[in-house]
């Protein structure tokens, strides 16, 4: 036994006796209690039973007042029984020294026993308590996250290790100050705006922003929880997470994205406005897309091929799945001259490039057919070539021409004056002599007139040379071409219909090489609705415009132009009037007119019933005009 | 307005197609016309130092002389002259160009006789109109610029035999 304990000696009564045992000496060691000595006064059947108090130390219960009297190591006499004599001997100076509790003593004791157990409860909850405090302060310092706690004035009361470190702050030159000492600059008000929201909301609160920490932007999300006691707030908790990483990562990642999203957009939008003929199709050939050049090339929609076989699109089906089999054998091929079908059945001439696209899977996913249009390239070829021949032609005629003009001009001198002279001076010849000379006369002026419409038209054939380049407005001059064709337009009765499109801008051309094709075609018009007799003449005039041309369209109710001769009315020297009529260069000089100018003509006829021809003029003349086939004599 | 003028017109025909010139004068005297001929372009510029005249009709290609560099001579020295210009090719070349320019009309061979005959006349009458008018802007800017009324009459003595003996 530690001699810091207090020797205690008990006695009581039997009953009491076991009481207080029961209550003092099992818990003697937390009461720091020695029982030494344990008198029993009364001893009675419910005396206390040694066999309780085994291992407390107490060997013996004593009946005798006189044991413990003699021991010279008591501390205390704990008196538990009412008997006063035995009180009264104890506290009558045989132990003055020793301090004596009466019988009320136990319970004391039992109370402060208790006392003693709750206390050592609040003790171990205390140290829970103080164990948890301390790993969440050890959380709160050692975590990568910035903590503060802010008072309801949003003074910072506390700031973890982190967010010192962070905001390059020590804990002390901030408690009790607002964040103006914090982010002098300011650049935290959202931040404020969310603590005082959380204040006032009383609800836990996320945000993310950017705050100016020592001098860089840093992105944060911060979460905010108010600190409430006793159904008061009382401040908030922060919990601030750099999150500059992640968002540059993300930023990053969106950058990545948008290339990729960019690189995607700019092939597609390639594909989309090329204007070759691109489309896909799957394994089987079934087209899947068609791009604008298609649709633009080929005049079908989209919509209207999605789904069907490539190879409907050409002349020669069979060729095409030919092709598409060797692309899917050998991955890619090619053809030089394949013919597609336009919607409206006009041959396309296209080099066909096929490409097969393995899926992820190894397998062929799709097909990629890759044509150029070569129609307008072999159109420019013949054009060219057409524009060369005008030119050799050009100069020949042109030149021959003029050598026809000066003896024209001579005999048709001579002649008038013999007419003339026949007239005034006739009277001596017989009368029929006058007569028939009179006629020989007309006649030859009347040749003379057939040769110089020739030698005039070849001579305005010549003249498609560019005058040059002025603003136009088409109405004014269709209008323009309708006088000059005036009386033609009254004698041969023909109605004009005008069908103009208001707003058409001016745009620049040659506007007297314009007219001049105008004129041609519409003097032709004139020309086959007089041929087809019994049906009034119905002139119509189109006017239209795109983004890059205007087009007139010319129709007449005519007779109409054969299928096999639609081809050549635009070839020199072709013509379909009656002999002595039509020198075959009207429609000529009109297609190298606008081949010069950059523009086009197409023509269509449903022969018996009408001709229409379609002339587009660029709004922007090319740069330099293709060349003049007529060359200067 | 073409038969009413009591001075015939003074005519110059220029082409070295002898015959054209021949039969084409022979006609418009007939006509009434006082017509010189010339067969080159010296010969046309030669007459032009000679004689006055109201109208030219000059080919656009001599072998000597091309047709712009003839009017010009002429209009040096006949500034009220009018050309008509003749030509036999609708050619575009830059003498073409610059002779539509300077000629009062052009026209193609073959022409049509009445047409050219009318022609003439109009060209003539066109002068005279010119003429008449730059007779009065002189005049008038004699009178606002003239003080002493006997040079203003001395003065426009001399502008009016300027120009009536043209």
């Amino acid at each position: 036994m530690s001699t810091n304990r207090i020797n205690t000696a008990l006695v009581a009564d039997g009953r009491q006796l076991t009481d207080l045992l029961a209550g003092l000496v099992t818990r003697s060691p937390l009461l720091r209690l020695n029982v030494v000595a344990v008198v029993d006064l009364d001893p009675g059947p419910d005396s206390p039973d040694l066999g309780l108090f085994e291992g407390t130390g107490i060997k013996k219960i004593s009946t005798d007042i006189n044991d413990i009297l003699t021991r010279e190591d008591l501390d205390l006499v704990i008196l538990g029984s009412e008997n006063h004599d035995v009180a009264a001997a104890l506290r009558s100076g045989l132990f003055p020294h020793i301090p004596v509790l009466g019988p009320e003593a136990h319970k004391i004791i039992q109370g402060a026993i208790r006392l003693a157990e709750d206390n050592r409860a609040l003790r171990a909850d205390s140290r829970r308590l103080k164990e948890t405090r301390l790993r969440l302060n050890i959380f709160v310092e050692t975590a990568p996250l910035s903590i503060y706690i802010k008072d309801t004035e949003l003074r910072y009361r506390k700031m973890n290790n982190h967010a010192q470190r962070v905001l390059g702050v020590r804990e002390n030159e901030i408690l009790g100050k607002r964040d103006s000492i914090v982010f002098p600059e300011g650049g935290a008000r959202w931040l404020q705006k969310v603590e005082q929201e959380t204040l006032n909301s009383r609800r836990t609160l996320h945000a993310s922003g950017v705050l100016p920490v020592q001098g860089q932007m840093m992105h944060v999300q911060v979460t905010l929880f108010p600190v409430i006691e006793n159904g008061r707030v009382e401040g908030l908790y922060g919990l601030v997470e750099d999150t500059t990483e992640l968002f540059e990562k993300d930023q990053k990642l969106h950058a990545v994205d948008e290339q990729l999203n960019e690189a995607q957009k700019y092939l597609r939008e390639v594909l989309e406005n090329s204007r070759d003929i691109i489309f896909l199709t799957d394994p089987k050939g079934n087209i899947l897309t068609f791009n604008s050049g298609a649709e633009t090339s080929l005049g079908f929609s989209m919509d209207d091929v999605v789904g069907t076989p490539a190879h409907q699109l050409c002349a020669n089906p069979g060729k095409f799945e030919k092709l598409f089999t060797a692309a899917l054998r050998e991955g890619h091929a090619v053809s030089y001259e394949a013919e597609f079908r336009s919607k409206d059945r006009r041959p396309v001439i296209c080099n066909i490039s096929l490409t097969l696209i393995d899926g992820p899977d190894g397998k062929p996913l799709e097909v990629v057919c890759l044509c150029r249009d070569l129609t307008t390239r072999l159109r420019l070829k013949n054009d060219l070539i057409r524009s060369e021949r005008l030119a050799a032609v050009g100069q020949m005629a042109s030149g021959v021409a003029h050598e026809i003009n000066n003896p024209l001009a001579v005999i048709d001198t001579i002649a008038g004056l013999v007419e003339e002279t026949l007239e005034e001076e006739g009277e001596a010849l017989k009368p029929e002599t006058r007569k028939i000379l009179s006629k020989a006369m007309e006649r030859l002026h009347h040749q003379v007139q057939r040769v110089t419409t020739i030698t005039h038209s070849l001579l305005g054939f010549v003249r498609t040379q560019h005058s040059g380049m002025a603003n136009v407005d088409i109405q004014e001059l269709l209008e323009e071409c309708l006088d000059v064709l005036g009386t033609e337009i009254r004698r041969s009765q023909t109605e004009i219909v005008r069908l103009y499109t208001s707003d058409i801008p001016e745009f620049t051309s040659d506007p007297m090489l314009l007219q001049q094709v105008f004129v041609n075609l519409i003097k032709n018009a004139i020309d086959a609705m007089a041929e087809s007799p019994g049906r009034s003449g119905i002139l119509e005039i189109m006017t239209n415009i795109d983004a890059k041309r205007v087009l007139v369209t010319i129709q007449d109710n005519g007779v109409g132009i054969a299928q096999e001769e639609q081809e050549k009315i635009f070839n020199l020297f072709h013509t379909t009037k009656p002999a002595g009529q039509g020198t075959g260069l009207g429609l000529s000089i009109v297609h190298d007119i606008l081949y010069r100018l950059g523009g086009t003509i197409r023509v269509a006829s449903e022969p018996g019933l009408w001709t229409r021809f379609v002339v587009e003029v660029p709004l922007t003349p090319p740069e330099t005009l293709l060349p003049d086939p007529s060359i200067s004599l | 307005m073409t038969e009413d003028s009591s001075k015939p017109i003074r005519l110059l025909i220029a082409d070295d197609e002898e015959d054209l010139v021949t039969f084409l004068a022979h006609r418009l005297r007939k006509r009434g016309l006082e017509v010189t001929m010339a067969l080159s372009g010296a010969e046309a510029v030669s007459a032009g130092t000679e004689i006055k005249f109201d109208v030219a009709i000059v080919d656009l290609k001599m072998p000597d002389m091309d047709g712009i560099t003839v009017i010009e001579q002429l209009k040096n020295l006949q500034p009220f002259i009018e050309v008509i210009m003749l030509t036999g090719h609708g050619s575009h070349d830059s003498a073409w160009e610059a002779g539509r320019l300077h000629a009062f009309r052009y026209i193609l061979k073959p022409y049509d006789f009445e047409e050219l005959h009318d022609l003439v006349h109009t060209a003539a009458e066109h002068r005279r109109r010119r003429m008449q008018k730059e007779f009065e802007d002189k005049l008038n800017e004699l009178m606002a610029g003239t003080t002493s009324p006997r040079d203003l009459i001395e003065e426009s003595g001399k502008l009016r035999s300027e120009y009536e003996q043209d």
